[in-house]
């Protein structure tokens, strides 16, 4: 327990070390990414796209140069040209917008793009441009709508014409790259394991006051006879269990046929350094951030979380298992439907 | 766009956004390159030679500050090609 204490206590010492650190380094440093979001911070995010960050995530930037060339005295109307490198044999192509900013109510602000036309003002020699490169259309819209609180949801829109008589596929390109903007966006704003913890320090709490029975938790029948089903499936001998290849030498890991049963039963086991009320959070929460991550993969077709209460939920994962395993599913189920055909035959 | 006035925005906003509903669920068909957290989809609309495209996300707003560093888990969400951003 003291250890425990001690290893608490430096993590605190680490983190307001780490604050002060953060503070410090962020009035020297530009660039520092501080996220003190909200709906008008990431308006501006989308506002200032010549910002140094945003500037150093564009690649080859010497050629595909983005430049203020125009715009109102105003702080929210601006003019925009920018050069973008095409793959051969798609000469370079120049983009002329105008953006603008504006509140649509209360809690939604709107950033909008369209393209400027050839006219007197922003012609091809007025901007360095060489004739060569062929102007091209972009325009579309962001809008940012609060959600409570603590986040916001963005949906970004844009529509580019290439000027190509077949631009489908490189305007996929294209979308891709200015759609990431939406990943970057992410980033800069990104607290997924603050989030995460603060939701799993919750039920910890409620767990804890539960178990001292400040609070106690009220069950269902349903929700008991769930605890029976699963320890009924629990009461598997421990000799049944063969041991498994573990790819971590402090976790061990074991398989159990029983006779009779199509399905296996799996167990692992490792010590964690955390309280039991840590470890039943962390596994409770099927829809946290970093699970959500580890399932973000193509055999997970579908995952959802539908939560009651603090202590019940219903989770659906919907996994693809590939062939071999649907291989195996359909022989199976012949085997299953054999027997019947076979025993219909005798009668 | 002459005018600086709010109206005049307005109606630059209104205008780009009647193009196309953004939240009109016909029509838009999801992008493989999406992924838990940002959806991405395009949209054929009849008699354009190309697609609109969308992304959608839900953006953390703290009072707190995020991590000096480049957090780990999040480098790989950023896809890489050749492009730059308009």
């Amino acid at each position: 327990m003291k250890s425990r204490e001690m290893a608490t206590s430096t993590y605190k010492l680490t983190l307001n070390s780490f604050d002060s650190l953060h503070s410090f380094c962020s009035c020297f440093i530009k660039n520092a990414p501080i996220s003190l979001g909200s709906a008008e911070e990431v308006l501006a995010w989308f506002w200032d796209s010549l910002s140094n960050d945003r500037l150093e995530a564009t690649l080859d930037l010497k050629n595909n140069p983005n430049k203020i060339i125009g715009g109102n005295d105003s702080n929210n109307h601006r003019v925009f040209s920018s050069i973008k490198q095409m793959p051969y044999p798609l000469w370079p192509r120049l983009f002329v917008y105008e953006s603008a900013w504006t509140k649509l109510s209360d809690n939604e602000f709107v950033y909008v793009w369209r393209p400027v036309g050839a006219d007197n003002k922003y012609k091809h020699d007025d901007l360095g441009v060489g004739a060569s490169t062929v102007r091209a259309e972009s325009r579309g819209y962001v809008t940012i709508k609060k959600l409570g609180d603590h986040s916001c949801l963005v949906t970004y829109v844009q529509f580019v014409d290439l000027k190509v008589p077949f631009g489908a596929k490189y305007t996929k390109s294209l979308h891709h790259s200015s759609l990431s903007d939406i990943f970057s966006l992410r980033k800069t704003f990104n607290r997924d394991d603050e989030i995460d913890k603060i939701d799993r320090n919750k039920l910890v709490s409620a767990m804890i006051h539960s178990s001292r029975g400040q609070h106690d938790e009220i069950y269902t029948d349903a929700e008991n006879s769930v605890f029976t089903r699963v320890e009924t499936k629990l009461g598997i001998k421990e000799s049944s269990f063969k041991s498994l290849a573990s790819p971590d030498f402090r976790t061990k890991m074991g398989i159990a046929h029983v006779k009779g049963s199509a399905s296996a039963y799996l167990k692992v086991e490792v010590v964690v350094d955390a309280s039991i009320e840590e470890c039943a959070a962390y596994n409770f929460m099927q829809k946290s951030r970093e699970k959500m991550k580890m399932n973000d993969r193509k055999d997970v077709l579908f995952m959802d979380t539908r939560s009651h209460n603090s202590h019940c939920s219903d989770n659906l994962l919907v996994r693809d298992l590939g062939e071999r395993a649907k291989r195996a599913a359909s022989e199976a189920s012949r085997e299953r439907s054999e027997p019947r055909a076979k025993r219909a035959c005798h009668n | 766009m002459n005018s600086d006035s709010d109206s005049d925005h307005r109606q630059f906003a209104d205008g780009e956004m009647s193009l196309v509903d953004a939240n009109a669920n016909t029509g838009w068909e999801e992008m493989k390159d999406s992924n838990a957290f940002v959806k991405l989809s395009k949209k054929q609309i009849k008699g354009e030679r190309t697609t609109w495209g969308k992304a959608v996300s839900t953006i953390d707003s703290p009072g707190e500050r995020a991590s000096l560093d480049e957090d780990e888990n999040t480098r790989d969400e950023i896809p890489r090609n050749g492009y730059i951003h308009l």
